[in-house]
């Protein structure tokens, strides 16, 4: 067995595994997964919104609405301004006058420090933060607030949706989205959760004021809180039927900006937290999810790295047998045919396993999230997800490594 | 839960792995038998002939060259399959080359048979194609893949006119050695056309006007 067949073998029993530990987690706590633990009161949450002066008067007005009309008991809403103003202040003063809202600003820059500023003033025993792009469904907080009755969990997390979708950007994100439910509400039964996201999301009060609030300065600190709240002994727990819809960006190049972002983030964060990594104290965070990502990082691009190798190399082929031989269509189509041939391999096998594994995985997605296939439709979320998505994820990390060595080169941070 | 979960993924993980291995050896080993039996189709086809030509003595030349000249494009066809399979199974992924390499020794024995045998045909009973021998190394070789497009692309034009008998010199095969040595040969690639040894990169035009000097009525000329 020759170097590459070594490596390819490797890469396939990591995808495997990976694949395999989600499904068998589902099988094991299928009937967990839909259900919510009742709660026994209902406490008073305060909805913390961050606002700066980037965000759009109508998103503002859809995410307050929406926080407004949640069917639960007890609720304040604090819009929470962080930065410099701009004429969408005065639509927060107006919401603060004529809607029960209240209104907090500071002159710091950042979401954290817009959640901090309102954190000081907050009155529920439970706070959920939800970002001025997003919008809960009536029912979200109901679903997630019995988690956080439970001793030791310090954060519930929610299930987002993407709000639209117009581009094809926005189709695949709508699909990865759906299929994100599924993995969050896994690594919730893992207890190795490593991001509490800032569309709806729900904590306890009191044990994020203990633990010192948000961190102003990382560039992702709703993963930042979720590696301290771990690290504190709390847990973060996830509801799949709290269902928060947000916007997801219409361009490429938003989208790279934005998980650029992220995965600098989380990389900062594992440095940060390196203490979790292969550390038996954070459980499966450390010994499983961690690594995983990591090793994620390198499947991925070797993954890729071959297609495009594959792609270049008979490529090359072509315009060399053209350069030497000159163009004549019977051969070029009795080789496209000869191309076509299909003969088994060991790959057969292992193609077909993770094909199915995959399929199953988007339907219990899927299932989660109360979508149907309706393929008619949403043929091409399906289509390009499945065709795209590795691809646009090569990119997002081989983006945020380039940032990553430009920073250190540059040593200056990138304004987001 | 997660310690159990975690057994329990690799139990089940490993069980997929080793199935899929198992699979991987059953499936390599069917294509190398299929490949054998193409070998030995052709190699019993080579000895057919080679009977056949000992009957020369016995039948009338004009009869036997009859059977001779139509085996030969039978062995030039066997031999083009082969060697198009062969190369599909080289470049496909495998786990176990072992049986593969030996057959492949067997391939190429067969196939300096077969051109031995056309070879001879040709001379006794004038068959009108062409044969080329091309010596081939997959090591420290730069115009080897050139050389290969070429004579596919002959062969894919020319068909039944010209024979080509593509000899892997990494193998080590006494027979492949002597025959090199035989023609003089000590660089790669190189070409015996109609017995006549080019030691270097031959580019279409040059093997098109070759093989027009020998036949003039190909498509090509």
């Amino acid at each position: 067995m020759n170097l590459d067949t070594t490596v390819v073998l490797g890469v396939i029993f990591f995808m495997l595994y990976s694949s395999v530990l989600f499904l068998l987690v589902f099988l094991s706590k299928a009937k967990e997964t839909k259900s919510d633990p009742t709660p026994k009161k209902m406490s008073l949450v305060s909805i913390v919104i961050p606002i700066y002066k980037g965000d759009k008067k109508e998103l503002i007005t859809r995410a307050v609405d929406s926080a407004l009309a949640l069917d639960y008991p007890e609720t304040e809403v604090i819009l929470s301004w962080n930065g410099p103003k701009n004429e969408n202040y005065e639509l927060c003063e107006q919401l603060e006058k004529k809607r029960n809202v209240k209104l907090f600003y500071t002159p710091k820059k950042g979401k954290a420090a817009g959640i901090n500023n309102a954190l000081a003033e907050v009155r529920g025993e439970y706070f959920s933060c939800l970002d001025a792009d997003s919008f809960y469904h009536k029912n979200a907080l109901k679903c997630m607030v019995g988690y956080l009755e439970q001793p030791n969990v310090a954060a519930a997390t929610s299930a987002m949706k993407a709000h639209g979708s117009k581009s094809i950007i926005q189709k695949i994100q709508w699909v990865e989205y759906i299929f994100a439910i599924y993995l969050r509400k896994m690594m919730s039964f893992l207890n190795c959760l490593y991001v509490v996201p800032g569309p709806g999301s729900m904590y306890k009060t009191e044990i994020i004021r203990k633990i010192g609030g948000f961190d102003e300065e990382n560039l992702t600190e709703d993963m930042e809180i979720a590696f301290r709240i771990q690290k504190e002994g709390y847990k973060i727990a996830n509801s799949a039927n709290a269902y928060v819809e947000t916007d997801t960006p219409e361009k490429l190049a938003d989208l790279v900006k934005q998980r650029v972002r992220w995965f600098v983030g989380f990389l900062d964060n594992v440095k940060k937290y390196k203490m979790f990594v292969l550390n038996p104290r954070y459980g499966s965070l450390g010994m499983y999810m961690i690594p995983a990502s990591i090793v994620w990082i390198g499947v991925l691009f070797y993954t890729i790295g071959k297609f495009f190798y594959n792609v270049i190399d008979g490529m090359r082929f072509s315009i060399k047998t053209f350069l030497l031989t000159g163009f004549n269509l019977d051969i070029f189509l009795k080789h496209i045919i000869d191309s076509l041939y299909f003969q088994p391999t060991v790959m057969t096998w292992f193609v077909a396993v993770l094909f199915i594994i995959g399929v199953s995985a988007i339907l219990i997605s899927l299932w989660l999230s109360n979508e149907k296939v309706d393929l008619r439709k949403k043929y091409a979320h399906y289509a390009a997800f499945l065709l795209v998505y590795p691809f646009l994820m090569a990119l997002f990390w081989a983006s945020s490594l380039t940032y990553i060595a430009m920073r250190i080169i540059t040593n200056t941070k990138m304004e987001w | 839960m997660e310690k159990g979960i975690f057994i329990k993924t690799t139990i089940i993980t490993s069980i997929i792995f080793i199935l899929g291995i198992i699979f991987g050896l059953w499936i390599g080993q069917e294509r190398v038998s299929a490949l054998e039996q193409t070998t030995s189709a052709l190699k019993d086809s080579v000895e057919t002939a080679e009977l056949q030509f000992a009957l020369l003595d016995v039948l009338k030349p004009e009869v036997a060259c009859n059977y001779l000249i139509s085996t030969a494009s039978d062995l030039g066809n066997k031999s083009d399959e082969l060697a198009s399979e062969v190369e599909r199974y080289e470049n496909s992924q495998k786990i176990d080359d072992t049986s593969f390499s030996t057959l492949k020794k067997q391939y190429t024995t067969t196939l300096i048979r077969d051109w031995v045998t056309v070879e001879k045909i040709k001379k006794v009973c004038e068959g009108d194609y062409l044969t080329i021998i091309y010596f081939y190394s997959n090591k420290d070789c730069d115009k080897c893949e050139d050389q290969g497009i070429v004579l596919t692309y002959i062969k894919d034009v020319l068909k039944e006119n010209v024979m080509i008998f593509a000899l892997d010199t990494d193998l080590g095969l006494t027979t492949v050695n002597s025959l090199r040595d035989s023609f003089g040969i000590d660089s790669y690639p190189s070409l015996v056309i109609e017995n006549k040894m080019y030691s270097e990169y031959l580019s279409l035009e040059e093997i098109n006007k070759i093989l027009c000097s020998y036949k003039s009525d190909l498509s090509v000329c």
